[in-house]
């Protein structure tokens, strides 16, 4: 389910202008959605999806320790790419599908979350 | 480049300049602040975040450091917000920097981007103006109270926006004038209203018109505290530096009202006696001014002295002898002004009618010992003289005659203190209270008739050599009320008669 949900949110950020870099970057620390590039800007991207009448937002999913995760593995990416100068940002993106698959409704949150020395990181 | 502008926090009473650096670099979004912030300075993050958001401009998304510098000094309060927002607005080229080092910047901002009041502005204004800024931004609730500095431009704001536009373009907004303080107090107590107490007034005139501590003694009812309460009504107006000083330090206390400008009346504290030691000098982890400071230039008026814990009593020597408060902590040390008149009462015993003409008093002699015993020697000899107020009688009870009003008495303070003013000029003193020996030997001759007395009331009553200098500084003041420039024996007499305590020990 996640796959089809990242699968379709491909195409809602292609639809925006992001240009998609990486699927599921995997680090021992983390795992990062999608990677993508907005103008100048990296963008990390988390989707959530969700089926269904299930309770809460995608947003309030995104806790502390998911996020320190994110950080982590986005410096990593960073790291071993070897961009040091440019601007990024963590993006969510929040998908609510019907019990077919099929989209209902999404919900992009561009730049959900800074880092924060001693809460996230 | 790091934007750069400036802001003031307090120290003690005075300000001093903070220089705010805002850094935005690409990277993983973050903000952070630096430079010894406390939790309500770190929590300016979140404020300054949704303010910007709030008030139409983008929040960068970028790695933003702030930096408060100088980084040794604890920084407090809610100030820097706004310099925080306009730092990062300026580093996003939001705000033109050309204006923003030139000037001086504080408030707190809401949610919402509105600018709220902060503590302790006038004491800003003027660091400010002492580092020849050319002006000064700040809450519009606290404009009143800045404007009374002069020679340096005073800019209210209400919210971010009207920050952004001063800073771009130089314009300032409007703002209404606010109206210029009343001169007279319509509500004032007066002495007029008091029954009776001819000899307690005539001591509290004494005691305005040298500056002398004073106690006043006597069963309950009688009129101590009604007395005490009156005394600022004739003590002499403030003079401006003075004004300027008590209204600084009710800034920094946060006790100024919202859009009030200078402080006209001298204050009259007076504390429950239930004060801690911090309550009454000052202290605390972030210090602040204790009651002595918020007397200064005024009146500190410890009604029922015996029942103040002993241990609080004792931390009034110091202000007492030096007119100052020292604070000392592990990480500074800072000093508060405390030059106060001390009046205190008390009862002449736990019943409160020890030698009262018509109740029995029912203390036995050692509940007296025990009661007079609780009062600290060492303060009472800082105290100048002492008062009796008796028990009315009926005919001043009941009686309809007005007593002399305290503008009239206050003529005659007024008058008393210039003559004071003019034997002291020169020197750091003002009054006769705060002579020491070398200014008594100069200014307290006495008349072979005097001398006489007061030889006799030293070896009759026991007057210590201190006892003694303060009977002189008193005799001084009543020479000068009544406009003469020896001490006679007349003077000296009534100065003697105010030492009734000394039959205490």
């Amino acid at each position: 389910m996640g796959d089809y949900g990242e699968y379709l949110a491909r195409g809602i950020l292609q639809e925006k202008g992001y240009i998609i870099m990486e699927q599921n970057f995997r680090t021992r620390y983390g795992e990062l959605d999608l990677v993508a590039g907005d103008g100048e800007t990296l963008v990390f991207i988390e989707v959530k999806t969700r089926t269904g009448q299930s309770f809460g937002s995608g947003a309030a999913a995104l806790t502390r320790t998911k996020q320190r995760h994110m950080i982590r593995a986005a410096l990593n990416y960073l790291f071993r790419k070897g961009y040091h100068d440019r601007p990024c940002r963590f993006d969510l993106l929040d998908l609510r599908l019907d019990k077919k698959g099929k989209l209902l409704c999404y919900q992009l949150l561009r730049n959900a979350f800074m880092l924060e020395r001693g809460k996230n990181c | 480049m790091p934007a750069r502008l400036f802001s003031a926090a307090v120290l003690g009473i005075d300000g001093y300049l903070v220089e705010v650096e805002v850094d935005i670099s690409r990277g993983l979004p973050s903000f952070d602040l630096v430079g010894l912030a406390d939790t309500a300075v770190k929590e300016a993050k979140e404020r300054v975040k949704a303010a910007v958001k709030n008030s139409g401009y983008p929040f960068p998304a970028h790695k933003i450091v702030v930096n408060l510098a100088p980084a040794d000094l604890k920084k407090e309060g809610a100030g820097f917000d706004l310099p925080i927002a306009l730092g990062i607005m300026a580093a996003e080229n939001i705000v033109a920097p050309g204006r923003l080092e030139e000037g001086v910047t504080t408030g707190e901002v809401a949610l919402d981007g509105s600018i709220r009041p902060v503590r302790g502005v006038l004491a800003m204004t003027l660091v400010a103006r002492k580092e020849r800024k050319k002006y000064i931004l700040l809450p519009a609730a606290n404009y009143a109270e800045a404007r009374v500095v002069k020679g340096i431009e005073v800019v209210p704001v209400r919210n971010l926006l009207q920050a952004v536009a001063f800073l771009n373009s130089g314009l300032t907004p409007a703002f209404p004038e606010t109206k210029q303080e009343e001169k007279s107090n319509p509500g004032e107590e007066d002495y007029a209203e008091v029954k009776g107490q001819e000899t307690a007034k005539r001591a509290l005139e004494i005691a305005a018109a040298g500056g002398h501590n004073l106690l006043l003694n006597g069963p309950p009812g009688s009129g101590k505290t009604m007395l005490a309460r009156r005394l600022p009504s004739i003590l002499p107006p403030l003079s401006r530096e003075e004004a300027v000083e008590i209204t600084k330090i009710y800034s920094v206390a946060g006790l100024l009202p919202s859009g009030a400008s200078l402080i006209t009346r001298r204050p009259f504290r007076s504390p429950h006696h239930t004060i801690t030691r911090a309550g009454l000098a000052g202290g605390g982890s972030h210090p602040r001014p204790g009651e002595v400071t918020l007397a200064h230039h005024g009146v500190l008026f410890l009604d029922e002295l015996t029942e103040f814990r002993r241990e609080v009593l004792e931390v009034l020597r110091q202000p007492l002898e030096d007119g100052v408060v020292v604070i000392s902590r592990a990480l500074l040390s800072l000093v508060y002004p405390a030059r106060f008149m001390l009046v205190c009462s008390l009862n002449p015993c736990p019943c409160g009618f020890f030698g009262d003409p018509v109740h029995p008093c029912s203390c036995t002699p050692r509940q007296l010992q025990r009661y007079r015993a609780r009062i600290s020697g060492p303060l009472l000899d800082r105290i100048d003289f002492q008062v009796e107020a008796p028990r009315l009688g009926h005919r001043e009870i009941l009686g309809s005659g007005e007593g002399e009003t305290s503008a009239r008495i206050r003529e005659r303070v007024v008058k008393a203190r210039v003559l004071q003013e003019e034997r002291f000029a020169g020197s750091s003193i003002y009054c006769n209270a705060h002579m020491s020996s070398r200014e008594l030997k100069k200014f307290c001759r006495l008349g072979p008739k005097a001398r006489g007395l007061l030889a006799k009331a030293v070896q009759n009553y026991g007057v210590s050599a201190r006892g003694c200098d303060r009977l002189l500084k008193v005799a001084r003041t009543i020479a000068d009320l009544d406009d003469s420039e020896k001490i006679t024996g007349t003077h000296l007499a009534e100065a003697i008669q105010y030492r009734e305590i000394e039959k205490w020990r």
